[in-house]
C-alpha cells in the first residue's frame, strides 16, 4: 500500500495535535488514491499555516501570554549577555576588552555574541514550547514571526538614521544579527532556531493533551 | 451584523458546496467540489479551517463516521448544514443578487 511521507505526517502531528483526526485521514485517502508526495506536502505546509492561524483565532489570550513570556525570558537572558559574552570570549580566545578597546580586536567578542544571541532565542523558544502544551507549535510560530517584524524594524530603523547610534548592551544581541557585519543571519537562523527549537521540545505533552480528541 | 457572524468568501463556498453535497459532505468531496468550482488547487486544512468557524457559528453541525484502513484507520468526519447556515445562504444570496442587479453591464462580461 502506498505510504504518505513520514516525516511531513510527523511535522503535521507536532503542529496541529489537536487537528481533527478526520482531515489527517482525508490527506491519507487522497494519497492513497493517486495524489502526489509534492501535493501531500503542499496540503501539509497549507494544513500547519491554517491550523495555526485557527488556533490563534480561538486562542488570543494564550498568543498573548506566548508572546509576553517568551520576550520576557529572551530580554533576561540578553540582560546578562555581555557577561555571558565576555566570560566565552575569555575562555574561548583569552580575549577581553581591553583588547578590544586597545587593539581594536573585535571578532571573539563578535562571535560570543551571536552565540549568545541564539542560545536566547532557543532558550525563548523552549519555554514556549514546553508552557504550552497543546498549542506549542502555533505559540512557538506567532512568537517566530513577532520577533522576525520586530528584527526587521529594528534594522531598517538602523539603517535608515544611517550613523552611530547607542543601543543598550541588552539590545545589542537582538539587533546586531539583523545588521551586516553579522551578514543578517538572524534572516535565516532566527526562525530555523525558534522553529526546530519548538519543534524537538513540544512533543509529548501536546500528545497526552490531546490523545482522543476529534476537534 | 456582528464581527462573528460574519461570512467570508470562503466560508460560504464551503458552505455551498456542503449544501451542494449532502449527505456525503466531508472533507474530500467538498475540497474537490471547491476545485471543480474554481479551477484551483484547495488546501483540506483551509477547508477545514473554515469548517471549525462556520461550526462555531452554528451554521454547520457534524457527525464521524466508522473508520476505514484506507484512511489509515481514521474515521470521516461528515458535514450537515444547519438551518441557521440554509438561512444564512439565501441571505448571502439575496444580498449577492441586489448588489448584482445595481451593477452596471461589466465592460467584457458579454461574448
Amino acid at each position: 500500500m502506498k505510504q504518505s511521507p513520514v516525516v511531513a505526517r510527523w511535522l503535521l502531528s507536532r503542529f496541529t495535535s489537536c487537528t481533527p483526526a478526520a482531515l489527517q485521514g482525508d490527506l491519507e485517502e487522497e494519497f492513497r488514491s493517486g495524489r502526489s508526495s509534492a501535493w501531500y506536502w503542499r496540503q501539509i505546509v497549507g494544513a500547519i499555516v491554517a491550523g495555526s492561524i485557527t488556533e490563534a483565532r480561538v486562542h488570543p489570550f494564550l498568543v498573548l501570554r506566548a508572546l509576553a513570556s517568551g520576550w520576557i525570558v529572551l530580554l533576561l537572558f540578553f540582560a546578562c549577555g555581555d557577561v555571558m559574552a565576555q566570560t566565552l570570549a575569555r575562555y574561548a580566545w583569552n580575549w577581553n576588552r581591553s583588547d578590544g578597546y586597545g587593539y581594536g580586536v573585535w571578532w571573539p567578542f563578535h562571535i560570543a555574541g551571536f552565540v549568545v544571541s541564539y542560545v536566547g532565542f532557543a532558550l525563548s523558544a523552549l519555554m514556549i514550547a514546553r508552557t504550552h502544551a497543546a498549542h506549542a507549535m502555533p505559540m512557538v510560530l506567532a512568537y517566530m514571526v513577532s520577533v522576525l517584524s520586530v528584527l526587521a524594524a529594528s534594522a531598517a530603523l538602523i539603517e535608515w538614521i544611517n550613523g552611530p547610534i547607542g543601543v543598550p548592551h541588552t539590545l545589542y544581541y537582538f539587533v546586531s544579527i539583523g545588521l551586516p557585519f553579522m551578514w543578517r543571519s538572524g534572516f535565516v537562523l532566527v526562525p530555523l532556531v525558534i522553529f526546530f527549537t519548538g519543534l524537538f521540545s513540544c512533543g509529548k505533552e501536546m500528545e497526552m493533551t490531546c490523545a482522543g480528541t476529534n476537534r | 451584523m456582528r464581527r462573528r457572524d460574519y461570512l467570508g468568501q470562503f466560508e460560504l463556498m464551503v458552505l455551498l458546496a456542503v449544501t451542494a453535497i449532502g449527505e456525503d459532505a466531508y472533507g474530500v468531496p467538498i475540497a474537490r467540489e471547491l476545485e471543480a468550482a474554481t479551477g484551483r488547487e484547495v488546501g483540506l486544512g483551509s477547508v477545514y479551517a473554515a469548517l471549525a468557524r462556520l461550526q462555531e457559528k452554528s451554521l454547520v453541525s457534524s457527525r464521524t463516521g466508522d473508520p476505514t484502513p484506507e484512511r489509515g484507520g481514521r474515521a470521516k468526519q461528515y458535514f450537515e448544514v444547519t438551518p441557521d447556515g440554509r438561512k444564512a445562504v439565501r441571505d448571502a444570496r439575496r444580498a449577492f443578487t441586489r448588489l448584482w442587479r445595481g451593477l452596471p453591464e461589466l465592460k467584457g462580461s458579454r461574448p
